[in-house]
């Protein structure tokens, strides 16, 4: 039998590429289990706004961690579909962060938080239209310069349309891939919630997307949410990682190949072990992925760059 | 154009909750767009309410739960983060609190409590430095005193109020409900407090007042000479070995020492 071309040791070799393997969030509440010896996981991934900071525990906890494990920077406050541009400070301070952390993944989203210099702390749909995605990219290029690297965008959980969209969103962020040479963070989750709010088809809003250029897969847990008489799925990263959610990774996996796939939880975080279980779920899929075509087994060093 | 429907739905996710959404926006008809834009309406208010409810934990035990998320809300619609990092938001909390009548007609002190608490997050993010080793104090030679000039560390805060701010503080951070009334009304003993993370947790003490205006003397610049006048006003026992051992030990002084040349003792 053909061994899975992933890492057979409990958990990663410190900085350095992001494995293709699963990850988990690395959580306030789970720090101390983490320092005190680390966790079976592949790498993790922490939110980069939380560690902007000139000293303290929190970041000196990470500085640790990172010994033993691969990190992801995942961004919430860059604002990349923001018409006014990049904060220029904000920038500068994420490029700090990722010349401290050195993570093997820096990613974003397809969506936008800033508007006349506040931030929403929501994540914030863009009307896909020509000059939207030309706003993106231009905002996408500059990041990818601050930072010296490739970048992963996100593809959006949303709720609504804009009557002046003219483009597919699967289009939208193919064009965005293609435009900037980033990369796509395929989020399962986000597929499944709004293919269910905006009511289209999310096997084939997948196989629209550019597969090739995903660099990450995320999946997590919604709420269904009782709204106008009818249910509405929030991405609230609160719960289980549900049944199509997981049958959408495993149809993403089989197309890209493994990837990192990391299981993200934000709300009412539960026991680490809890979350190392849906870990473990990830990586099975991730090793099925792996399993049959020989071919399959370079794109984790391809993946990792 | 992007930027202006960036604007007007920016401006529109800050209005009040009964406000119609911005134009423009689809979702089947008027009446399901509107809900649906109620969503983000709602992430922006509860996650800013719930990052304050973070920073300041005893402002909202004091004022309770419902209270707290009312007064939060009002701030984030006037002052909304400025930056795309929760960590420093807030740090205008305290002053909007002081300026809200019903707030400090219930609770006089929760002005100063909301001081306290950005006190205390301001220094669980402070930069690293090392503090000032004892040795390096005993090193100076003691006609040199007068004129030293120590500096605070990165991490190190002082709050000084004139209500009994550390009992209130610790009540209200151990019991998660509001400190007894007794302590809130009439001319309670005002108390200063010292925050600092000599070992990494951010601890806070509460100061004699000798102590309290020795340090808040140092932290205006003042040297050591002038530092020990302001003590001895405060409190006529203000014992300088015992203060400066207590300081020394919670880390409270930054490592680089200097001496004002204009002093007697200045000059090597």
């Amino acid at each position: 039998m053909a061994g899975p071309p992933v890492s057979t040791t409990d958990h990663g070799t410190g900085p350095g590429p992001v494995p293709a393997r699963a990850g988990i969030g690395l959580r306030h509440p789970h720090v101390q289990q983490f320092l005190d010896a680390p966790p079976a996981t592949g790498w993790v991934e922490v939110h980069s706004e939380n560690y902007m900071a000139a000293g303290g525990l929190r970041l000196s906890a990470l500085e640790r961690i990172r010994r033993d494990l691969p990190v992801s920077c995942h961004g919430v406050g860059l604002s990349l579909g923001s018409a006014e541009g990049l904060d220029d400070a904000h920038l500068a301070a994420l490029a700090r962060l990722f010349e401290r952390i050195e993570p093997g993944l820096v990613s974003e989203h397809v969506s936008w938080s800033v508007s006349g210099g506040v931030y929403y702390n929501d994540l914030l749909p863009l009307p896909l239209t020509e000059e939207a995605l030309g706003v993106f990219c231009r905002n996408v290029d500059r990041a990818q310069e601050a930072f010296g690297r490739r970048i992963l965008v996100e593809n959006p959980s949303t709720y609504l349309d804009f009557a002046a969209s003219r483009i597919p969103e699967p289009e939208f962020i193919a064009e965005i891939a293609r435009r900037t040479g980033c990369g796509l963070l395929l989020d399962a989750n986000n597929i499944h919630v709004s293919a269910h709010n905006r009511g289209f088809d999310a096997g084939a809003y997948l196989a629209a997307l550019p597969l090739a250029a995903v660099g990450e897969i995320h999946i997590a847990g919604h709420a269904r949410r009782s709204i106008g008489g009818e249910t509405v799925l929030i991405d609230d990263h609160g719960s289980r990682v549900v049944a199509p959610v997981w049958r959408l990774l495993d149809a993403a996996l089989a197309r890209t190949g493994p990837v990192p796939v990391l299981v993200e939880w934000d709300t009412d975080i539960p026991a680490l072990e809890v979350l190392l279980a849906e870990a473990a779920q990830a990586e099975a899929a991730i090793r099925r992925a792996a399993a049959p075509p020989a071919t399959a087994r370079t794109r984790s060093a391809a993946h990792a760059a | 154009m992007l930027r202006d429907l960036q604007t007007q739905m920016a401006r529109s996710l800050l209005e009040d909750f009964k406000a119609p959404p911005p134009e423009g926006l689809v979702a089947g008809d008027a009446a399901r767009a509107a809900a649906r834009f109620m969503i983000h309406r709602g992430n922006v208010i509860e996650s800013l309410v719930n990052a304050l409810g973070h920073s300041f934990p005893a402002v909202k035990a004091v004022a309770g739960d419902g209270n707290f998320r009312v007064l939060a809300a009002a701030y984030v619609r006037v002052s909304p983060p400025p930056k795309p990092q929760l960590l420093s938001y807030g740090a205008t909390f305290p002053e909007f609190v002081g300026g809200h009548a019903a707030a400090m007609r219930d609770f006089p002190f929760l002005a100063d409590l909301a001081r306290l608490e950005w006190a205390m997050s301001e220094a669980y993010y402070a930069d690293e430095a090392p503090a000032l080793a004892p040795e390096t104090l005993g090193a100076v030679a003691p006609e040199r005193l007068p004129a030293l000039h120590l500096s605070l560390h990165p991490a190190a805060r002082l709050c000084v109020s004139e209500f009994p701010i550390h009992a209130i503080w610790q009540a209200a951070s151990a019991g998660g409900t509001a400190p007894d009334p007794a302590l809130a009304p009439g001319a309670p003993q005002g108390e200063a407090v010292l925050v600092a993370r000599p070992s990494g947790p951010v601890e806070a003490w509460k100061l004699a007042p000798g102590e309290s205006a020795f340090l808040g003397a140092v932290a205006a610049g003042a040297p050591l000479e002038n530092a020990l006048a302001e003590a001895f006003a405060a409190e006529a026992g203000f014992d300088l070995a015992a203060a400066l051992a207590a300081l020394l030990s919670r880390g409270v002084f930054g490592a680089e020492v200097s001496f004002d040349p204009t002093l007697n003792g200045g000059v090597a």
